[in-house]
């Protein structure tokens, strides 16, 4: 599903060349639920931009359930983000003068479905995430664990193969990250592919899988538990 | 995305920073306003002058006059500059015509006990209230009889009696012009549109043609009066009479009948009404461009503002093409918005003008349509910088922004 094979991320700062990321191989299959662990400064945040094709690598390939993304168009890429990879970020990044609703709705707009299949969809996903009483509310009428739901129930819209979540509990009280994680957890059980990004051994710990990342290297992959 | 989206999206923004949208498009909407409403005011202005010229026209009468001097005071090459007795002659001759009255104009000296003044002095026949356009307000009009026996008679305009009595409750006293005293006999006022009225207006001496002529014996008539058989195609004898006066002067530049002059001063109101909208519409141009550059400032405030907003879109799946034409679709809304209100403040401005001058005011709908296009494609243009300064945004960079 995920394959990366020798990814590299070079920047050019001055005369010198900064390595973020340096030969970096794994798979991801289908149905796993990955963390990928590092500190930070260790280049985790720049392997997820690449995962969610919002970066290129500077070497490397990077494959998303058999298509070579490092050779795709701008405009092809914009379009797998859409269909294939739901993002998760620590700070939700709902759009605020919109509701929780047509929050969800935003990427169905983009997939061009019609506006009675996304209201209906984005019904179904926040009742999924447990908001069914929140449609109409702002997003700065909810609480932090509710944006992240709103946030979840997003990146779920157009079925996507990859739930992307960086540092999703970056921005909750422990109790409130315990229930967003339960609900990765869940997501998960029901066949979809979660990639967690964190610094958070607690995090981590919810995932099947752990791929341990410092300074820009994968330094060990751990089995945590059989895959769910 | 599809427009209905966009639409909402635009709205939504505008809805937002609602104070902030009305300033941007408030240069657009005054700049349409104005355009609007000098059009509307312009043309209703020379339909007027225009109709009211056409309604004038006296029935069953011919008026022909020396063509107008092209450079005042300069004659043309066979420029005529009166009419005489044997052209009066000539006309008389023609069938269909019944009577020729020669019409005079000059400014003589005019004398009422002690006062003076100087007057346009009028011969011409009783119907010269028609020909003039004025109305008797006391006393009578001179009659045919009065004509025909050459009296010494005299109607005298509001302007003159003032000058000459200061007052008009003159009926029955003297003037005195060339020597000859005449007795008053009526006063009139003019009728002519109120637009002429101040560059036609002054006192004015009117008496019969005949009694002119004993007084002034080598005056030449400028103008003739030609009576026509009811019946008679007008314009038909017209062009006849022009022509056969023209081969008589020798030149084909010497008459025209009074269509010819009208249409000559329609073609001059039409001309300066054109190049006084034209001058007023550059200015107006000019607020049009101001706004614009107004629009495109604020849109290129929002989409810094919005860095993250392009941030998460683009996360989401949108694709440049799709920020781009987001971001044009709201500075396109703002200045359509704008040029809306624009028409709506610009026909209300017109008929505010109307209202309180009334002057008439056409308000027109081809203009309408191109300024409301107009200021569409001003959204347009000053969107398409801001716009494409969104779509090249880093995402990643994007959703950084705080």
């Amino acid at each position: 599903m995920i394959v990366l094979e020798h990814v590299s991320k070079r920047y050019a700062l001055g005369g010198e060349t900064l390595t973020v990321l340096a030969d970096i191989s794994f798979t991801v299959e289908e149905g796993e639920f990955v963390a990928l662990l590092g500190p930070s400064g260790s280049g985790k945040s720049t392997l997820m931009h690449i995962l969610g094709c919002l970066d290129m690598p500077t070497e490397g390939r990077y494959c998303l359930s058999g298509v070579d993304v490092t050779k795709e168009a701008p405009r092809r890429l914009a379009h797998i983000r859409n269909q294939k990879i739901g993002f998760v970020f620590q700070n939700f990044h709902l759009l605020p003068r919109i509701s929780a609703l047509q929050n969800v709705e935003l990427p169905m707009i983009y997939a061009h479905l019609s506006r009675a299949a996304r209201r209906a969809r984005a019904e179904e996903l926040l009742e999924l995430v447990g908001l069914s009483n929140r449609l109409r509310h702002l997003p700065t009428e909810l609480s932090g664990g509710q944006k992240q739901r709103v946030a979840i129930a997003r990146a779920l819209a157009n079925h996507p193969q990859l739930l992307l979540a960086d540092e999703p509990t970056g921005a909750l009280d422990s109790e409130t990250s315990r229930e967003i994680m339960e609900l990765f957890r869940e997501l998960n059980q029901t066949g979809v592919t979660v990639l967690v990004i964190t610094h958070d051994a607690n995090v981590a710990a919810y995932a099947a899988r752990q791929i341990r990342l410092i300074d820009g290297r994968v330094v060990g992959e751990e089995e945590l538990r059989g895959r769910s | 995305m599809d427009v209905r989206e966009m639409m909402f999206t635009a709205l939504l923004s505008m809805r937002t920073h609602a104070l902030r949208s009305i300033l941007t498009m408030l240069g657009i909407l005054i700049g349409v306003a104005s355009i609007i409403a000098i059009v509307a005011v312009g043309n209703g202005g020379k339909a007027a002058i225009v109709s009211t010229l056409e309604s004038s026209r006296l029935q069953n009468t011919i008026e022909i006059l020396p063509k107008e001097l092209v450079v005042p005071g300069l004659p043309q090459p066979g420029q005529v500059l009166s009419i005489s007795a044997n052209d009066l002659n000539l006309v008389r001759q023609f069938h269909g015509v019944t009577v020729v009255n020669p019409l005079y104009f000059g400014q003589v000296e005019v004398t009422a006990g002690a006062r003076s003044a100087n007057l346009n002095l009028e011969g011409g026949p009783y119907f010269l209230p028609d020909l003039a356009r004025f109305t008797i307000l006391h006393g009578h009009m001179f009659t045919p009889l009065d004509v025909l026996g050459h009296r010494n008679v005299a109607v005298l305009s509001v302007g003159a009696a003032s000058q000459l009595f200061g007052t008009t409750h003159v009926l029955g006293q003297t003037v005195t012009v060339g020597g000859q005293p005449l007795d008053i006999v009526g006063i009139s006022a003019s009728t002519e549109p109120s637009i002429l009225n101040g560059i036609l207006g002054g006192g004015a001496v009117y008496v019969p043609n005949t009694t002119l002529e004993d007084i002034f014996p080598n005056w030449t008539a400028s103008e003739m009066a030609v009576g026509v058989v009811p019946g008679t195609s007008v314009s038909q004898l017209a062009r006849r009479l022009v022509t056969a006066l023209n081969i008589h002067a020798h030149s084909a530049q010497a008459f025209e009948d009074s269509s010819g002059f009208l249409a000559g001063i329609e073609k001059l109101v039409g001309t300066v009404t054109s190049i006084l909208t034209l001058v007023i519409g550059s200015i107006a141009s000019i607020a049009l461009i101001v706004g614009g550059v107004g629009v495109m400032n604020i849109m290129l405030v929002s989409v810094t503002e919005r860095t993250q907003e392009i941030g998460i879109r683009m996360s989401l799946g949108a694709s440049r093409a799709a920020i781009l034409v987001q971001f044009l679709m709201e500075s396109m809304f703002i200045t359509m918005t704008g040029g809306f209100l624009g028409i709506l403040l610009g026909a209300a401005i017109a008929f505010g003008v109307h209202l309180a001058t009334h002057l008439p005011m056409q308000v027109s709908w081809q203009v309408m349509v191109l300024s409301f296009l107009f200021s569409a494609v001003i959204g347009l243009i000053c969107g398409i910088y801001p716009a494409n300064k969104a779509s090249k945004q880093n995402p990643i960079e994007a959703l950084r922004y705080e």
